[in-house]
């Protein structure tokens, strides 16, 4: 057995140098159905997204619709994979006015359980693409109430993203749920 | 956390000089939001390889995996894993095959209004790639993360590495 006490073993390596990996605003949205990150600047390479959600719906699940500056014209694609209990399923939605994938507990879940998240969304900033994301989502909370999802999506626009503004479905989220939101530089 | 400053902290980084059953990344600071884990690990022979957090052997471990294993996907529910997390790296390479590479997101894991989801990535070379979502059923701080070889040993070589996120 190897015990590591923090602190006496942990090494600063260059990758991971002052800087690389930056905070840029935590969000803890209470009892609202509409919130954003609002003037991401557009210093990083690539944007992470860290969060973990459950809403008051009363379901035992619940959704967002996120868009990107504003944007509700037919501009978003995604494509997914998913898992639910011992279904495994594929399915992809093409022009739609906003981005629609994410699944979090709701009211009727068991108490405590809420979902994580990781979304990173590439080269935001840069004007010369559209810009294309890749999510991990889930929950597990019973017998018949999980899912897992892998996603990708696609934002046809060549504008840096400024904004994300997520929209809660029906409903909206609780105390305990944290969005935050990180720069990674490039070289 | 002012612009500048790295939100990304290494915490304890470990090369296996020889083979060892466990591994435990202990005294984990509550400083930070999340943990993130890599392992690059293989064993030296076939078991149920396994985590657990705090020490905890008796709660009930729910997990929902969605995974492929070269020839078909599938998707699995557990709520019976009592005591830790066994058989969720997908299957562990045997002996002579390169190692499995898993991360781990531990979110909210200093956070005591709820109980603890963790995303889980791994990759096999010879077995298959596996996401996993993972719920700790305790709203306690982690403070202990311990990694079993279970009926094996970690091979020589293998690394685990443990990060802090601040938020």
């Amino acid at each position: 057995m190897s015990l590591l006490p923090l602190g006496i073993i942990g090494q600063v390596s260059a990758a991971t140098s002052a800087g690389a990996y930056e905070l840029i605003t935590t969000l803890t949205p209470n009892a609202v159905s509409s919130f954003s990150f609002t003037s991401i600047p557009s210093t990083y390479t690539h944007l992470q997204l860290r969060a973990t959600v459950r809403g008051n719906y009363s379901s035992t699940n619940m959704g967002f619709t996120v868009t990107f500056n504003g944007d509700t014209a037919a501009n978003y694609s995604y494509h997914n994979l998913r898992g639910a209990n011992s279904a495994i399923s594929s399915g992809a939605t093409a022009s739609a006015s906003n981005y629609s994938g994410l699944s979090h507990p709701a009211n009727m879940a068991a108490a405590n359980y809420f979902s994580g998240f990781v979304w990173d969304i590439l080269d935001y900033a840069n004007t010369n693409k559209f810009k294309t994301s890749k999510i991990f989502n889930g929950f597990v909370t019973a017998s018949n109430n999980n899912q897992i999802t892998y996603d990708s999506s696609s934002w046809r626009s060549t504008a840096a993203i400024n904004q994300i503004t997520f929209n809660v479905v029906v409903g909206s989220v609780v105390t305990g749920t944290r969005f935050s939101l990180y720069g990674i530089k490039g070289a | 956390m002012p612009a500048g400053v790295s939100a990304l902290t290494p915490l304890a980084n470990l090369t296996l000089g020889s083979a060892q059953a466990t591994v435990t990344f202990s005294s984990i600071s509550s400083a930070y939001r999340d943990l993130r884990v890599v392992l690059v690990a293989g064993v030296t022979s076939g078991g149920a390889a396994y985590w657990r957090m705090n020490n905890d052997s008796t709660s009930t471990y729910l997990w929902h995996t969605l995974e492929g294993n070269g020839s078909t996907a599938s998707a699995t529910y557990n709520g019976n894993n009592y005591g830790g997390m066994n058989n969720n790296f997908v299957a562990w390479p045997t002996a002579g095959n390169p190692p499995t590479i898993v991360t781990l997101d531990v979110m909210d894991y200093s956070i005591t209004d709820k109980f603890k989801p963790i995303l889980s990535r791994t990759n096999a070379k010879n077995n298959g790639t596996n996401a996993m979502i993972v719920h700790w059923p305790s709203t306690t701080a982690i403070n202990t993360l311990t990694f079993t070889a279970g009926g094996s040993t970690w091979t020589a070589g293998s690394t685990f590495a443990l990060y802090g996120v601040s938020a």
